[in-house]
């Protein structure tokens, strides 16, 4: 299959980079495809990164053994419920049904409260950051949904491939699988050019990958064959021969996994993704980006227990997979990060909220704490919304250099730029 | 045209114009001719629709959540049945249609007014557009789905009015503007549903009443008028050809053909068969095979028909969609599935692989279907197999024989090729 010359390019051309940008440091080439030991992490950011925006930053160094769990957060999570500013009479006044009194918050900066459903986050230490949107907000749930898969806010955006996906292709050094969702089936958010991104809707169907069974092989074997391009294939067909060489590839890299059914894990939707994921993770075949979905959070009515229970199933999943890496000794590596369509109006309507401008993202790994960015105004509403302090993007763009260490723009077409303090230490 | 190329054009029609070919139909009309299959099967003019009671017999209305449940896997087998045994398929494959165009959720709706919008879609598949829209607005299941029960005219709820515009009637670019959505969502407050008895009130006292302006008119506008002024602005028809013409012909519509069509259905009174007949009388109709993949209820019922196990599958094997993706009555958010090729994944043909697996082949196929490549392959209606499906199949008749399972692993090897995978 046609996959090998294209793995030997991008390893060359991640030599390339890291060569550039370490100038040459021995240690830097060994760690190039080398996703297993952690000794090779290279961990740090230069601290060149931290320079004003119009100085010119030096490409910064790929830390491609490290991972990312994105836990999209669907339908607009109300960020101003998940993380509360403490004493403000403006939001007591709009939504007098909505608010939780400050002294049940969990101080996260001193100015914002976590929602007490999140405690077990908190415990591990949590970063939010606020007024995260567009800076021409849409309303619709699919207009923001696909912008932040593609991570691009221009409207009349042509890519085909989603942020998390351009970011494998960035992390690809070859592995069968690089991003892998496990939220029922394939996202726009990891469609990639040259990494090879798989959506599982059933993450049990992997059986068929591991049995010996003559005929079962025999059915591998031509599900390769049926992979190679005909002449008289359509555009159609072209996008079904590479599903057909994916599962391929990735069915060759998941072959040893063996599943533990770890019962520490709920059963929850979410539970269960991370309990998935974790395995993948044990495994170590490549891959670098998980998405994970929790859905619901389009509380139009009944917000006030709708959202305290989707903060919880947040919680308690999340605590359980984190506790579970620092076992596995892969805490160090692994970056929780939400990302959620739009927040929610500030008024609140009957018993919820419309769809809204801004809202907060929650990321959990090493050394996150405190809130970052510029706390939106809420006497300055833009027709009732939250006014974004920071694009999209600029939360993105803080994930690719500041974890994986992928220049921003190499990844965002319209450019982003990293939050400050957020990830770099 | 040559043999295989009428055969692979009457495939295509059966294919789009519902849900066959069934085993043997291909063979049956190559005499015709692709043309004269597509006049036979717009000349159906039957249009069937069930009460309740004829699904549920032995269930009631309850708030168990058990019923509820059985309910549910009646109805979505119901719908798989009358995909493959309805007399009038292109009626099938329309109704089927407006469920994923005009969405609700049973998440939020109960599973017998669920059913109650899918008979309604019947009802109104082929008929008066604007009808439909004024049905399914007040219908249960769609004021539930996207709150407009309850929503009141002085703090109204806009989820319905900014998806009726931008999903269901103008489009994204449709000509409304933001104020409009909050103007529409005055106009279609006070609509509430009762839960007891599933029936819809609309209570005055709870609407907004007095003039609104919506798209520059300013008026005291009643529900019927706002339908019927929403329905005839020039982006409806439009927009709606557009989302018909990619599910049933394929992603590639031209401006021209696009400006045709809707003409067509303006011309029409905004009547939906009369767009259909335009549209799958197009040359480009026609030359659009397997243009797009197969959503896994497409793909189910297709691959059900190829291994002899008839209708959709009993109600307590519902699972399976959920595996591939596309449960119905609960599409993944109110845009409904995606047409792309994420169909044609990787993780679709795992999913669809361990599914079939499932399945076991009745008896009787061994009688029918000889442990061949070119008996396998018409019996899933693939009469233009690509050089490599060939080569993968005759690789399995060189290697595996008879007697160890090869009539088996041809048909699932032929359900997954990319002839099958696309429609």
């Amino acid at each position: 299959m046609s996959r090998t010359s294209s793995a030997s390019d991008e390893i060359q051309r991640l030599n390339r980079r890291r060569f550039l940008a370490l100038l040459g440091s021995a240690g830097a080439l060994g760690a190039v495809g080398c996703s297993a030991s952690p000794a090779m992490q290279l961990g740090t950011t230069p601290p060149d990164q931290q320079l004003d925006d119009d100085v010119v930053r030096p490409a910064p160094t790929i830390n491609a053994d490290r991972t990312l769990v994105v836990v999209e957060l669907q339908g607009g999570n109300d960020g101003l419920a998940m993380l509360q500013p403490f004493g403000d009479g403006r939001l007591r006044d709009m939504r007098p049904d909505l608010v939780t009194d400050d002294s049940e918050l969990i101080d996260a900066d001193g100015n914002f409260g976590w929602h007490p459903n999140l405690a077990g986050l908190a415990g591990l230490g949590i970063a939010g950051v606020v007024g995260v949107g567009s800076n021409e907000p849409d309303f619709s749930h699919f207009e923001m949904e696909q912008r932040w898969w593609r991570g691009d806010s221009a409207e009349r955006s042509r890519l085909s491939t989603g942020f998390f996906g351009r970011l494998c292709d960035q992390l690809d050094v070859g592995a069968p699988v690089t991003g892998i969702s496990l939220s029922g089936g394939p996202t726009p958010a990891l469609l990639a050019d040259k990494a090879v991104t798989v959506g599982l809707t059933d993450p049990g169907a992997n059986w068929i990958f591991r049995e010996n069974d003559p005929w079962i092989t025999s059915y591998r074997g031509t599900v390769e064959a049926l992979a190679q391009r005909s002449a008289s294939d359509g555009p159609a067909h072209d996008a079904a021969r590479k599903g057909l060489a994916d599962m391929t590839s990735f069915s060759q890299s998941i072959a040893q996994m063996e599943s533990d059914g770890d019962e520490r894990y709920p059963w929850t939707d979410l539970g269960q993704q991370l309990r998935f994921a974790s395995e993948i993770m044990s495994l170590d075949v490549g891959v670098r980006v998980l998405h994970v979905r929790l859905g619901g959070f389009d509380t139009h009515i009944g917000q006030s227990w709708r959202h305290a229970q989707l903060m919880e199933e947040l919680n308690e999943a999340t605590t359980v997979f984190l506790d579970h890496m620092s076992e596995l000794g892969m805490a160090d590596s692994t970056m929780v990060a939400t990302t959620s369509e739009f927040g929610r109006r500030v008024e609140q309507n009957d018993g919820g909220t419309d769809h809204g401008g801004a809202s907060t993202m929650l990321l959990c790994g090493p050394g996150t704490n405190g809130i970052h960015g510029d706390a939106p105004n809420l006497r300055a509403l833009d027709d009732g919304n939250v006014v974004a302090t920071a694009r999209f993007e600029d939360y993105y763009a803080t994930i690719a250099e500041d974890w994986f260490g992928v220049p921003a723009g190499d990844v965002l077409p319209s450019g982003g730029d990293p939050i400050t303090g957020l990830l770099s230490a | 045209m040559t043999t295989p190329e009428i055969r692979k054009q009457i495939a295509h029609v059966f294919r789009r114009c519902g849900f066959g070919p069934t085993p043997g139909a291909v063979e049956a009309w190559e005499e015709h001719g692709p043309q004269a299959l597509i006049e036979e099967l717009l000349s159906r003019e039957t249009i069937e629709y069930r009460t309740e009671a004829k699904l549920y017999d032995g269930f009631n209305l309850s708030d168990d959540d058990d019923d509820d449940y059985k309910l549910f896997e009646l109805a979505v087998a119901s719908i798989g049945n009358d995909m493959v045994h309805g007399s009038n398929p292109i009626h099938e494959r329309m109704s089927w249609y407006w469920s994923t165009h005009l969405t609700s959720s049973n998440e939020r709706a109960d599973s017998a007014m669920m059913w109650r919008q899918y008979q309604l879609f019947r009802q109104h598949a082929l008929g008066h557009f604007p009808t439909l829209m004024r049905q399914v607005t007040t219908d249960a299941a769609m004021l539930l789905y996207l709150d407009g029960a309850e929503s009141r005219g002085t703090n109204p709820n806009e989820n319905y009015a900014r998806e009726f515009l931008e999903l269901f009637t103008l489009g994204r670019n449709g000509g409304y503007t933001e104020d409009d959505v909050r103007a529409a969502a005055r106009i279609l407050s006070g609509w509430w549903v009762d839960w007891e008895t599933a029936e819809v009130h609309y209570k005055a006292e709870q609407a907004y009443t007095r003039p609104v302006t919506f798209m520059g008119e300013r008026r005291r506008w009643n529900l019927d008028e706002f339908i019927e002024f929403v329905c005839s602005r020039p982006s409806c028809a439009q927009h709606v050809t557009t989302r018909i013409y990619h599910h049933l012909v394929g992603p590639d519509l031209t401006d021209d053909r696009r400006d045709e069509l809707a003409a067509v259905f303006v011309a029409n009174g905004m009547e939906i068969k009369p767009l259909i007949a335009e549209m799958v009388r197009g040359d480009d109709f026609l030359a659009a095979t397997h243009s797009r993949a197969r959503q896994p209820v497409e793909w189910l019922i297709a691959a059900r028909q190829a291994l002899g196990l008839g209708g959709f599958f009993d109600p307590d094997e519902g699972w399976y969609l959920e595996v591939l993706g596309q449960m119905p009555f609960l599409p993944p958010n109110v845009a409904g599935w995606p047409l792309d090729h994420r169909w044609a994944s990787a993780s679709q043909i795992i999913a669809r692989t361990s599914v079939a697996m499932d399945w076991e082949m009745p008896e009787r196929l061994y009688d029918e279907i000889e442990p061949t490549v070119d008996a396998v392959l018409a019996r899933c209606g693939i009469y233009d197999p690509s050089e490599s499906t060939q080569a993968a199949l005759k690789q399995i008749e060189a290697d595996v024989s008879e007697y160890d399972g090869r009539l088996e692993l041809l048909l699932l090897t032929a359900i997954v090729t990319p002839e099958f995978t696309l429609l």
